[in-house]
This record gives C-alpha cells, structure tokens and sequence, in this order.
C-alpha cells in the first residue's frame, strides 16, 4: 500500500482488527517525522507493528535506498 | 502463547524425536512483533512440559515415509526433527543439565531471540560484553566474576583471531575495571612477539612494559631479588645443572655465601685463600691452576698478580708448580719471594650478579679441588655453561634488593631475545611471580596474581629433541603446578596457543574454559575432543570451519558452549599481529 495516510476510519479498522493476528508483521513507513507522533498515537498498544520514519521526506528514492534495501540505515521502532 | 513447531514424538534415552508441523520450514516467523528464528541445525526450540520448558538443541533433520495404509498410492513424507535437551527454563531463570525429559505428545515451541540470549548469559545486566552470538547476532555478557577466577584457554590456526580474542578480553575487563582492580590485582603478559607493548589492552598509567633484549646491553632488564637470585634452584634453572652433582654444588655456593654474608671481606679473603691454598698445596692439582687463571681474569686483580699467575706452570714429572724454572716447594720459598705480596694486597671492590656468581663458583671449585671432594670432569661443563650464557643473561636479568611495587599490568616483552633466552626466561618470571604472590597471599586470597602466555606453546610444548629431559620436566612441574594448586591461592594463568597438540595435556586439560578459533590439524581436534568434557559434537564439528574472529567457547563458567563473534578492537588497541597487506605494501 503507497501513500495512505490511515485518515479513512475504515481502513484503520481493517488494519487493526488484521493486526491482532499475532503472526502478522507490518511495518509503517512515515512520510515525514511529523507523522511518526500521529501514527503512534493511532496505533498505540499494537505489538507487531513497527513504524519505520526518516529523517527527510519520503520519497521512492529514500524509500529504495534507506527502507527496502537489504541493509536498511534506519530501523523500526514501536509504537 | 509462542509458535509451535512440533511435538514429541520419540524419546530414547536422551535424544528427542520431534514431528515437525507444516508451517515450520520458515526462515523467520514473527509473533506479536518478535521475531523467532525458524527451525534448522543449532537452532534452540523449548518443549512445554508440565510448569517448565525443556530447552533442546535441534541435532538433525530428516524425512520420513508416512506408512498410513490409507494415504494411496503416493507417500507422504513428514519431517522429523533430532534434537538434545541442555536444560531448562524454570521460574524465568535458565538452568543448565538433563534434570526433566519431555514425554510424547509435549509440544514444541521455537524461542524468541530474546530468551535464547538468556540461555548464554544467565546475569544481562553485567557490561562484560566482548562479541555477539555468531548466528543469532545478539550481544553476550559473559560472567566475568567466573571467567577470570579460572584458568583460560585460547586455541586457534595463526590469523583466526587469538590475539584479538586475548586483547578484547582484557581490554574489557580494563576498561571496566581498573579503578577496583588495579588495588588487587596484577596482570603479567608474556608477550614472545611484542604485540602487547603499545596502547593496547589499558592506558600507560597502570601499565608498564619491560623490554627485554639480548641485542643490546641498555635495554630493560627483569629484577630479581637477590634472594631468587642466590638460590640454587633458581640457579639450576637458568644453567641447566644437572641434578646429581652440579644442582649440590651449586646448592654449596649458595650456603657458603649465606655463611659468609655478614664478613665485609668475605670473597677478598675467600680468594686469598684460594691463591695460596692452592700455590702452596703439597698436591699441587693442575686443574686448580687452570681455575685461578681464569678466576684472575674476571677479578679486578693488579696487573702484576695476573701476570704472575698467567706464568706458572705445572711440571708433570715433578708434580709441581714452576715460577720463571723456580719450583715451589714444600719450604714455600718461590711463594714467598713471587706471590705472597702480590695475593696479601688482594683486594677487589664488591661485584654482584652473574659475575659474582661465576667468581664463586670458581673459587668453590677450587676449594673442592683442593680437597678432594669434586670430580673435576662433572662440574666442568656447569662452568664452561655459566661462561657462555652469562652475557646474555646479564643483559636480561638483574640483580637489585629493591622493593618497587609493580604496575596493575606488566607486559614482558622477549621479542629481541635470542631462542634460548625466551625458552629460559618465561620459567624464571612465572617461578618468580607465583613465589611472590604464595608468600604474599592470605587464605582466603585477598589479591590475585593473572599470568597471561601469549604463543605458550614456545615454552609449553611436551616434546622438544633440543633441551635435556630434565629441564623439560622441570619446566613443565612448574607450569602444572601453577595450573594445580594456583587457583587457590588466587593465581590464574591464561595461555594461547595455535598448537594445543603440542602443549602438554595435563595443562589443557586442567583449564577451566576455552576459547576456541579455527583449529584444523587433526591432532589439535583429537586433543580437544578427549581433554574439553563440556564441547558437544556438533560445536565440535564447526571447529574447522569457523570464519576469523568466531570462536566456541566452552567450560565450567559456561552452561552451554557458544559460538561467538569476537569485536574487532580498534586499530590503535589491536595486538601488532595483523596480516600484512600486501595491496598497500606492493602497490
């Protein structure tokens, strides 16, 4: 999923109720540093999520190069 | 609840057949956000039983034919897991040993990488953190109130990483403790290659370095007190005496010295004696002649006594001495016109070391001679051995009553020594520190004494075709008992060697824990095998294939042996060991 910001009320329920399948993994990638705060505070209590933010805006670039690369430079942190 | 992977479905004496669930040939698997390793080889899984969980390494893995009559045609196959329980998990707490086996139908459950940290390190607080689990990449402490009260080994090829090893060690240890330890402890380093004398292992205020060279005359030497020095073993040591009759006479030099040590005079007078003893004899014994010849040369005699005595000759029909065609005779008239002014101003200003040593030992000869109660033909060689080797040692060793108190950490560095030299030497300061630290020490130990041996197989090595049979014995008694009775009076020695094969088995197999590199010689993996109790098969069998800087390490501090990445140490505290690099070197 690309550049879903989980305003829909709907499909934040969705993701939520998937997530309490305990071997569902997901991870959430910021746009900026702001959101890191927002999506937190929505996500609180949630385990297996890690919410992944950068340092500069993110773009396809930063998210080939610093996220999904095989050696990530920045890592995920809990909500 | 965690992932289960399997149940048991065998179990015959202590080795556990699990079936494996479909879901489990997975390389990770997540679970409320914790990842947990998938099943393979060295993998950990707990199997539930009753309150407790049986911790078991998976061993092996196999298919099997399913023989259910109603499956068709077409054999299914089900995966079995071989594994071997190491302990448990009781009260959130660890506990090594086959104290409980699961029964069939327990399930199993992989561990998350937390709880497989705890495993290794029961105490996660501590900071004694040296390198990380090799497959799993997490940070171990190790327990380092049980790693450095025991004897440690450090085994591995050359370039697999001991020295690293060796230095991280303590490196931490320094790093965490020196405040608290520099008031207890000394550390001594026998370094054979001076890789230890720079910046590494702690700064140079707790640390000192004694260079030790045979090359020059002005290096530093390694002090011993007079008493060591003035002791017939000590002295048996460092010129290979042999026990029947060199070992006694020396053993007489030394109590003639102490018998005479309160005379200012003493050796003038001994020497005196000896000059006219031996010129006025009725037996006149040639080789005594010989002796004084050579005892004038390494006095600081006056130029005409030493010619004098350079002229007598002995006449083998006569039996007598000659002075210029002068007999002496029983009348002692050559004596009294040639010698007796020249030996009365005898005189010489107080020596000490080597040099005393060798002028005793002459004039004891002498005296023994006179009497009768030597063979000449047996202490000889002892004399011509002093002469040889007393340069060097006296470049090396000296002999001072000062009571300096030594650094925390003493590097001794024998890297310009010559072969010999660094065989003897390493003997001395070991006999010299344990002496020490066994006078020192109450009981229970109130200080500790650590002996590092970097290259111990140079001074450890059971068979060697160039030194006598009882020197080696000697060397090896003292090592051994070092590694026997030290521990209790707080002395622990740490060696490292690329040859545990050569080293002798008593030693390596009286340590306490391992470190063990990449080690590929088949006699080193046998000893290890019939000397190490606690390295099971399979750590055994990733021996030889271990990558640079991974070790196993195993022993009585740890309940499970494991496989460790050692940090690398940055490049101004690294041992001068590294490869040479050949691209910069041949650019």
């Amino acid at each position: 999923m690309f550049g879903f910001s989980f305003a829909d009320e709907h499909i934040l329920n969705l993701v939520k109720r998937s997530l309490s399948n305990p071997e569902l993994q997901v991870f959430i990638c910021c746009f900026k540093e702001d959101n890191l705060a927002e999506m937190q505070s929505k996500f609180r209590g949630f385990s297996n999520l890690e919410l992944i933010s950068l340092e500069e805006d993110l773009d396809f670039n930063a998210f080939n190069e610093k996220v999904f690369s095989a050696v990530p430079s920045s890592t995920g942190e809990k909500p | 609840m965690t992932i289960s992977v399997g149940e048991v479905i065998a179990v015959v004496g202590v080795e556990i057949e699990i079936r494996a669930f479909e879901n489990s040939n997975v390389e990770t698997h997540f679970f409320n956000g914790d990842k947990y390793n998938g099943i393979s080889i060295r993998e950990f899984v707990s199997i539930e039983h009753g309150f407790r969980q049986i911790i078991c390494v998976i061993e092996g893995e196999y298919l099997d034919e399913k023989t259910a009559d109603k499956s068709g045609p077409q054999p299914k196959y089900i995966r079995k897991l071989k594994a071997k329980p190491i302990g448990y998990f009781e009260d959130g707490e660890f506990r090594d040993g086959i104290k409980f086996l699961p029964k069939i139908g327990d399930k199993a459950h992989l561990l998350s990488e937390s709880s497989v940290g705890s495993i290794f390190d029961g105490d996660t607080n501590s900071q004694f953190v040296i390198g990380k689990l090799l497959k799993e990449e997490l940070d171990v402490s190790l327990p380092w109130q049980k790693v450095f009260n025991s004897h440690l080994g450090i085994f591995g090829n050359t370039g697999s990483g001991k020295s690293n090893t060796l230095t991280k060690l303590f490196t931490v240890l320094f790093e965490n403790k020196i405040e608290k330890v520099a008031q207890r402890s000394k550390f001594v380093f026998l370094d054979f290659n001076g890789e230890y004398t720079g910046e590494q292992l702690t700064g140079e205020e707790h640390k000192s370095v004694i260079r030790l060279s045979t090359r020059t005359g002005e290096a530093d030497k390694f002090m011993l007190t007079e008493d060591e020095f003035w002791d017939a073993e000590t002295l048996g040591i460092l010129f290979h005496a042999t026990t029947n009759t060199q070992k006694p006479f020396l053993r007489r030099i030394v109590e003639g010295r102490k018998t005479y040590e309160a005379e200012a005079d003493g050796l003038s007078d001994f020497a005196k004696a000896m000059f006219a003893k031996t010129l006025r004899s009725e037996h006149p014994n040639p080789e005594a002649l010989e002796l004084l010849k050579s005892l004038s040369t390494h006095l600081d005699l006056s130029a005409e006594l030493k010619s004098a005595i350079h002229n007598v000759g002995y006449h083998r029909n006569n039996s007598a001495f000659y002075y210029h065609g002068n007999y002496f005779n029983v009348d002692d008239a050559t004596y009294n016109a040639f010698f007796r002014e020249l030996v009365d101003a005898i005189d010489f200003a107080e020596i000490n070391g080597f040099r005393e040593l060798q002028v005793r030992a002459e004039l004891k000869l002498i005296s023994d001679l006179l009497y009768g109660s030597v063979q000449y033909e047996h202490i000889q060689p002892l004399m011509r051995r002093i002469d040889a080797m007393m340069t060097d040692f006296s470049k090396v060793l000296g002999v001072a009553n000062d009571d300096h108190v030594d650094n925390t950490v003493t590097v001794i560095s024998l890297r310009e020594c010559k072969q010999d030299i660094k065989k003897t030497i390493p003997i001395l300061i070991a006999k010299h520190y344990y002496e020490l630290h066994k006078t020192s020490v109450q009981s229970p130990p109130n200080k500790t004494m650590h002996i590092v041996i970097d290259e111990a197989h140079n001074i450890l090595s059971q068979q060697s075709n160039r030194e006598a049979e009882s020197w080696k014995d000697y060397r090896l008694e003292l090592f051994e008992e070092i590694i026997k009775e030290g521990r209790k009076f707080g002395i622990y020695i740490t060696i490292s060697s690329q040859r545990p094969a050569d080293i002798s088995p008593t030693i390596v197999s009286q340590l306490h824990n391992y470190f063990i590199h990449r080690l590929v010689n088949d006699r080193d993996l046998a000893l290890l095998e019939n000397t190490i109790s606690t390295l099971d098969r399979i750590s055994r069998g990733q021996i030889p294939n271990l990558p640079q800087g991974a070790c196993v390490v195993t022993g009585t501090t740890f309940d499970v042996p494991m496989l460790l990445q050692i940090d690398k140490l940055p490049k101004h505290q690294e041992p001068d060991s590294s490869d040479v690099n050949l691209e910069e070197l041949w650019h």
